[in-house]
């Protein structure tokens, strides 16, 4: 019997996201992704796992890996879709987006968890991050911790780059 | 029709016995935690699960202890009400000390250090006076972190359900 916890249990052993398989996948086949530290499972589309949630790139452009969006308000009543924003602290920021996805096309959105993120500019570890004035990036927060926050930068970039992160799934207003 | 049950290879284990007991684990490797009921993995330097995340430690942090980033992007207790109450990002789930791996569960359930007050079933947990560990309000305010789901004295450990608050 094959532990689901061996290396060579998972379908594919231990991977990291760049690396994932992308060719004779079957859906619920299975990667440890070491990047993120989850069972990635394929759902016959996406590798997915516990921190995605998939809404439809409704931005008028391909989004990268890393961008950050928020969720579109005042879409269709049959679909949630995600934009990027060019406005500081926005409370609507929802997360990252892990794969590449073109315009119109289903976009995979990291909401918790470790990943990266574009950043708009020089960005401190520790720093908490949300939206900015930049499409799809991220910058510092600024002044008091507020609305529009979704996680903390866990490396440095002294320009405007990527940085890990941790985003928190921390959505109780008062 | 027989369900085929999780087959983890340590098997079913408290926090407590997953942190002391195993040894030779690999990345990748499962254990169910009976303190939780779900499926934990080990990363090749700390056992985490969904609901977390992993940061490096920027001191000695334990199982309970609620953490913040500090400017080295590092996790350290969180500290009294007033100072930067609003930046708990998660508990500790499995520990360690300064430059080592540990994880924060920042979603879901998480059994959190209890302060000197005690905490009471339902009522809003939040930091107390003793850096790292919760009290319990019957209000929400800024540093709220979750409700808590059992009656506890001080120096226990008391679920909570993590509801991290935000300013509007």
């Amino acid at each position: 019997m094959a532990y689901i916890s061996l290396n060579n249990g998972y379908t594919y052993g231990i991977r990291t996201l760049a690396n994932r398989p992308t060719t004779g996948l079957s859906a619920g086949e299975t990667f440890f992704c070491t990047d993120n530290n989850r069972v990635m499972t394929y759902d016959g589309t996406f590798w997915v796992c516990d921190d995605f949630v998939v809404m439809v790139n409704r931005s008028g452009v391909t989004l990268n890996q890393w961008d950050l969006v928020i969720v579109q308000q005042g879409g269709t009543s049959t679909e949630i879709s995600c934009v990027r924003t060019t406005t500081s602290g926005n409370p609507l920021v929802v997360g990252v987006v892990v794969y590449q996805a073109l315009n119109g096309a289903n976009c995979v959105i990291a909401v918790k968890g470790n990943y990266r993120v574009a950043v708009a500019s020089a960005t401190s570890l520790g720093a908490d991050l949300t939206t900015s004035a930049t499409s799809g990036s991220a910058q510092t927060n600024a002044g008091i911790f507020s609305k529009g926050v979704f996680g903390f930068a866990t490396s440095s970039t002294a320009g405007a780059g990527q940085v890990d992160c941790i985003i928190m799934a921390r959505k109780e207003l008062i | 029709m027989a369900y085929r049950g999780q087959n983890t290879k340590y098997g079913n284990l408290t926090t407590s016995q997953i942190a002391t007991n195993i040894t030779g684990m690999q990345v990748g490797d499962s254990v169910f935690n009976t303190d939780y009921g779900r499926v934990d993995f080990y990363t090749g330097s700390v056992w985490t699960n969904n609901n977390s995340i992993t940061i490096t430690a920027g001191a000695t942090i334990t199982e309970g202890q609620i953490c913040r980033i500090n400017a080295s992007g590092q996790a350290i207790l969180l500290g009294t009400p007033s100072s930067n109450a609003e930046f708990g990002v998660g508990i500790c789930g499995y520990g360690g000390t300064l430059g080592q791996t540990i994880s924060l569960i920042v979603c879901g359930v998480a059994k959190c250090r209890v302060g000197v007050a005690g905490v009471t079933l339902g009522q809003y947990a939040t930091i107390s006076s003793t850096a790292g560990s919760i009290v319990s309000t019957t209000a929400a305010s800024i540093g709220a972190l979750g409700r808590v789901l059992q009656t506890q004295t001080s120096g226990n450990l008391a679920y909570v359900m993590l509801s991290f608050i935000e300013r509007a």
